[in-house]
């Protein structure tokens, strides 16, 4: 899996949407995405990547679009 | 003087202070109480009556419950964003379907006077039984958390939970008995937000039920500098050892404290705790009562007395008029067993219960309902089971019960059954689909009267 398809898999197999809906989702919008869907998220992504975010990504981390820039600072680059 | 009346002992007191900032006096959140009451036609006229009232941990919610409470209306507690057929369906049981519902709402002559709250006991799955509070076990729980964890008006508690938990409730309460300032936010601990509160308005204790403190360990809350941060609360559950250990060693370190907890909706919130300079060395144990109740240890269930023990439970309006029948004792339906120093350890729940984050929940109501709403196992083509610890997934289990259904059955639709499954989870119970397993087996272990072999389940 690429990268950006690994992230996106993180989305759609916690929360039960569709690669379509990802742009703009934010926190909180669905009733999947709430703290304990979140607590989920980190996890998936940490392990996708293999790496430990600091707890002001975690509380960054609070879109789609966002969780981007905020993977781009551990070295995740979604063109490859 | 009841806890919600206290307005001129404490008036100029900072109140709350709320998401956008605003700071409200305990005369201004009385007097906003009063307003919302008046704005109400048909309340002032109805007098004493049964008030539905959907909360948030916001002053508006705040101020219209404490205000129910003086008026003498008893109140049920459900969350603003419990869906709107739950809320339907409570009305509908409980008389307040009116067009105008305050005016056709139940009066005094159908409630007890004695009878000031009503909360369900599983969160905010929407069940319509209701436990019965009264006026005196709101005050009496709400004294013994004053005394034991020592509480002043120094206090400056963040709202960690929902309002219409139990937990979170008497949080609120407690607080406001000592003329606290509570930091009132519907900010989740994954809203940078909560944080920028919690620092700038001081935040002095924080609750939390054990995924609560899941979510703390994750976010690296005892690496945060949080200077004013002096009490860590726990209860709504069994607390992982490692957690535990956790944040009661960093409390010890810290000039801290860690106080975890037991209690129930059935005795108002509380009924013991463990003192914080016990916590390390007893890992595990639910503590000793709270100041004013007792435990004791009957047939391995622990029995609790108290004046904070519910009146009893309601499933119709009928039940509003009844008398306490639980007259200060309540079996916990724990089981569990005490220790030569009076610490109280849980062993094992006497009915099939769980608590899923936070929130209790009947595995045998859930496998009743399956039951009912999928259409094989309604018309004895499937068999199924639920198991499920604290926290955990849930399980269901499910088997063909003709051979040739079984036999035919395609990967595929397992899958869809699954699928089914998890759509009745989150729509009935507001439990995601992913804390759901669904496994097939040949067939559900009965014992030769028919009941379920839930050990044998859990052994595979």
């Amino acid at each position: 899996m690429t990268n950006l398809e690994k992230y996106n898999y993180a989305f759609t197999s916690n929360f039960k949407v569709s690669e379509d809906e990802l742009p703009g989702l934010k926190y909180q919008e669905i009733f999947e995405w709430d703290s304990v869907g979140h607590m989920d998220l980190i996890a998936d992504i940490e392990a996708a990547y293999g790496i430990q975010m600091d707890t002001k990504d975690v509380l960054d981390l609070s879109s789609y679009e966002k969780g981007k820039t905020v993977l781009a600072k551990y070295g995740v680059n979604f063109d490859e | 003087m009841y806890f919600f009346e206290r307005n001129e002992q404490f008036k100029n007191n900072i109140a709350c202070i709320c998401d956008d900032g605003c700071e409200y006096t305990y005369q201004q959140l009385w007097d906003m109480g009063d307003e919302l009451l008046e704005e109400d036609e048909a309340n002032a006229k109805a007098g004493r009556h049964l008030v539905l009232l959907q909360v948030s941990n916001d002053i508006e919610s705040l101020a219209a419950y404490l205000a129910n409470l003086r008026a003498g209306n008893p109140v049920i507690l459900m969350s603003k964003d419990a869906d709107q057929s739950l809320v339907d369906g409570m009305k509908e049981n409980y008389g307040l379907t009116g067009e105008s519902a305050n005016s056709e709402a139940p009066g005094a002559d159908k409630l007890n006077p004695d009878l000031a709250l009503l909360l369900s006991t599983s969160g905010s799955t929407g069940a319509q039984k209701l436990v019965r509070l009264s006026y005196e076990n709101l005050q009496s729980n709400c004294d013994s958390i004053v005394e034991y964890l020592g509480l002043t008006s120094e206090e400056r508690p963040i709202t960690t939970l929902p309002m219409e938990y139990t937990y979170g409730l008497s949080v609120l309460h407690s607080h406001l008995a000592v003329g606290a300032t509570i930091i009132l936010t519907n900010k989740t601990l994954f809203n940078g937000e909560f944080w920028e509160m919690a620092e700038k308005y001081g935040a002095t204790s924080m609750a939390g039920v054990p995924y609560t403190y899941a979510m703390y360990d994750r976010l690296k809350l005892t690496q945060m500098d949080l200077p004013d941060l002096k009490t860590m609360t726990q209860a709504g559950g069994h607390l992982k050892p490692e957690l535990q250990e956790k944040f009661a060693g960093w409390a010890a370190e810290t000039d801290r404290k860690f106080f975890v907890m037991y209690g129930q909706t059935e005795a108002t919130a509380r009924m013991s705790y463990v003192p914080p300079e016990r916590c390390l060395d007893k890992p595990g144990s639910i503590g000793i009562p709270v100041p004013g109740g007792r435990m004791e240890i009957v047939d391995d269930e622990i029995i609790y007395y108290g004046p904070n023990v519910s009146m009893g439970y309601a499933t119709c309006t009928e039940d509003l008029a009844k008398e306490d029948e639980n007259r200060g004792r309540l079996a916990t339906g724990d089981m569990g067993y005490m220790d030569e120093e009076g610490y109280f350890y849980i062993t094992g729940r006497k009915k099939r219960f769980i608590k899923l984050q936070g929130k209790r929940i009947s595995l045998d109501q859930i496998q009743d309902v399956l039951t009912e709403e999928l259409p094989d196992a309604k018309a004895g083509a499937l068999d199924l089971a639920v198991t499920g610890e604290d926290d955990r997934e849930i399980a269901v289990w499910i088997a063909g019960r003709k051979a040739d259904n079984t036999a035919g059955r395609k990967a595929d639709s397992t899958g869809e059954l699954a699928e089914a499954i998890q759509k009745i989870f989150e729509e009935k119970w507001a439990i995601r689909g992913r804390m759901v397993s669904v496994k097939e087996i040949d067939r559900i272990p009965r014992n030769t009267s028919g009941k379920i072999i839930y050990k044998e389940l859990r052994n595979k």
